[in-house]
């Protein structure tokens, strides 16, 4: 984070707006990144806009869950939160989890149950899901339930994700 | 929105915080979890001190206070184990009843009450618990009953240059039997209709410095002294409080959202109901 020179007694670390634009250092699945970026950016845009397209734009008013992320760790609306909160801290997206020949443990469960329709809640149900087994590895179906309340799916009716992050937890042991 | 933003600054230290927010007043204001603040417009701030760096994140008993840092999140009062024992475990309970598991995460009860919107959930509660918050303003400290707090946006109580540290409950409010009773639309609206909560110490089938509070229904959460006086040194009796539940109705002026009428009858069977909970920890409320 970079110091402000603003003022004697002043080491409170500081990101300026220099021509309606600032610099955010944040972590993203592990590597650095620097974002130039609006200061009223929410994190869920700059997130988009770098690439991070698994966070997906469903209400903007922390309703429905979909631009879900980590943010160190705990499940996070990304459409409610400024970019500038990011600032050296650790996100992960659903890009960070697996990939296509290798998918995470949740993912492969996911998809053995049926827990995927059309896919737009994915992401936030995933890592909302990912949150619960890193702190709670076997979690009860109620701590399931609780783990997702923030993620609405049109598709599935629930049952088959809460059987999802179920399957995951057991494969795990 | 929050475009004419110039400076984001990360304080570590209440003082710095404080600071930073008498030198930039009154164009300054404090970000905790961001879930309010970023989606209110306010075109005058200029500066935003986010105080996620600040040691505000806690629960713990001291001098057999309860304290509680303004920046702790809903999910860290639904976990904190000190808490589930304080009054029964009322306010850990209506932290982990907030509607969503990202709003847990990220939401204060500092920003609850900071920006105590009529429904919000924390008020009430910290009121039935005779809370005070802790408010820091560069020249002192001071502290303040949340029930004064509440009557409008912060800094139209304290000013913008003050920022709320933590909050107190005495210690004789632990042993309060405390009972929540809350309507709304559905479970995850989180902009309750009647919010009732009573509190009081059961003192051999006595009812004893009992609070009753009411959010949602008026401009702010406010107690209701007519009901608590009905309730005071009496011996417990559903007509007791029914007789409670009859003086909320006969005081109260609901204002928005629902007809008057609808919430008045609504509020006073949600106090008879939190009132019997109270005493008949088996009854199922809502
Ligand atoms: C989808 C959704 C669901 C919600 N559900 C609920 C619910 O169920 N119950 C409920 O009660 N609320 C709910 N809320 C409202 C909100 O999340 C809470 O009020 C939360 O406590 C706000 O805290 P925050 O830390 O995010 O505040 P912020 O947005 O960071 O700040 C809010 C205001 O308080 C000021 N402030 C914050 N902390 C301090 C401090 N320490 N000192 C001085 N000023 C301060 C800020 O300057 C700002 O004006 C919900 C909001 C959304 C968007
Ligand atoms: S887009 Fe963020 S919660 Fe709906
Ligand atoms: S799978 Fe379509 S919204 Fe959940």
């Amino acid at each position: 984070m970079k110091p402000s020179n603003k003022g004697r007694k002043s080491a409170v670390a500081a990101i300026k707006v220099q021509d309606g634009w600032m610099t955010v250092e944040t972590t993203v699945n592990g590597a650095r990144q620097s974002w130039k970026i609006r200061p009223d950016d929410f994190l869920l845009d700059a997130l988009r806009r770098e690439g991070f397209k698994g966070a997906k734009k469903g209400c903007e008013t922390g309703d429905c869950g979909s631009c879900a992320v980590l943010l160190d760790g705990k499940a996070v609306a990304s459409c409610l939160l400024l970019a500038a909160q990011s600032q050296d801290r650790e996100i992960t997206t659903i890009e960070g989890l697996g990939t296509p020949s290798e998918p995470h443990p949740l993912q492969e469960a996911f998809v053995d149950t049926g827990g995927i329709q059309c896919g737009f809640c994915i992401p936030g149900m995933i890592l909302s899901a990912k949150a619960l087994l890193d702190r709670t590895p076997s979690p009860t179906e109620a701590e399931i339930r609780r783990a997702l309340d923030g993620v609405l799916c049109r598709c599935t009716g629930y049952v088959k994700q809460v059987q999802a992050v179920k399957l995951a937890a057991e494969r795990k042991k | 929105m929050l475009k004419n933003i110039e400076v984001f600054y990360f304080p570590e230290t209440v003082k710095d915080a404080v600071r930073l927010l008498n030198r930039h007043a009154p164009h300054a204001a404090v970000i905790a979890g961001g879930t309010l603040i970023t989606k209110s417009p306010n075109l005058s701030t200029r500066v935003l001190v986010d105080i996620r760096g600040i040691d505000m994140d806690y629960v713990k008993v001291q001098a057999g206070r309860l304290r509680i840092g303004a920046r702790t999140s809903f999910q860290s009062l639904a976990d904190s184990k000190l808490l589930q024992k304080w009054a029964g475990g009322a306010l850990s309970r209506a932290a982990a009843a907030v509607t969503t598991h990202l709003i847990r995460n990220a939401g204060t009860i500092g920003g609850d009450v900071a920006r105590a919107l009529p429904y919000n959930d924390m008020p009430p509660v910290l009121m039935a618990l005779d809370a005070e918050a802790v408010i820091v303003d560069g020249k002192k400290t001071r502290t303040l009953p949340v029930e004064e707090m509440v009557r409008g946006h912060m800094w139209r109580i304290v000013g913008r240059r003050a920022l709320l540290t933590e909050f107190r409950l005495p210690s004789e409010t632990r042993k309060r039997a405390c009972a929540i009773a809350r309507f709304a639309r559905s479970a995850s609206d989180w902009e309750a209709m009647v919010h009732a909560v009573a509190s009081m110490e059961k003192s051999r089938g006595i009812c004893r410095n009992a609070r009753i509070v009411l959010g949602a229904v008026t401009r702010h959460a406010q107690r209701f002294p007519q009901a608590e006086a009905v309730l005071e040194g009496k011996p417990y009796s559903e007509s007791l409080a029914a007789e409670a539940a009859q003086a909320v109705f006969d005081g109260l002026t609901p204002v928005s959202r629902a007809s008057a009428e609808y919430r008045r009858e609504v509020a006073s069977v949600l106090v008879r109901r939190a009132i019997r909970e109270v005493w008949n920890e088996n009854e199922t409320q809502q």
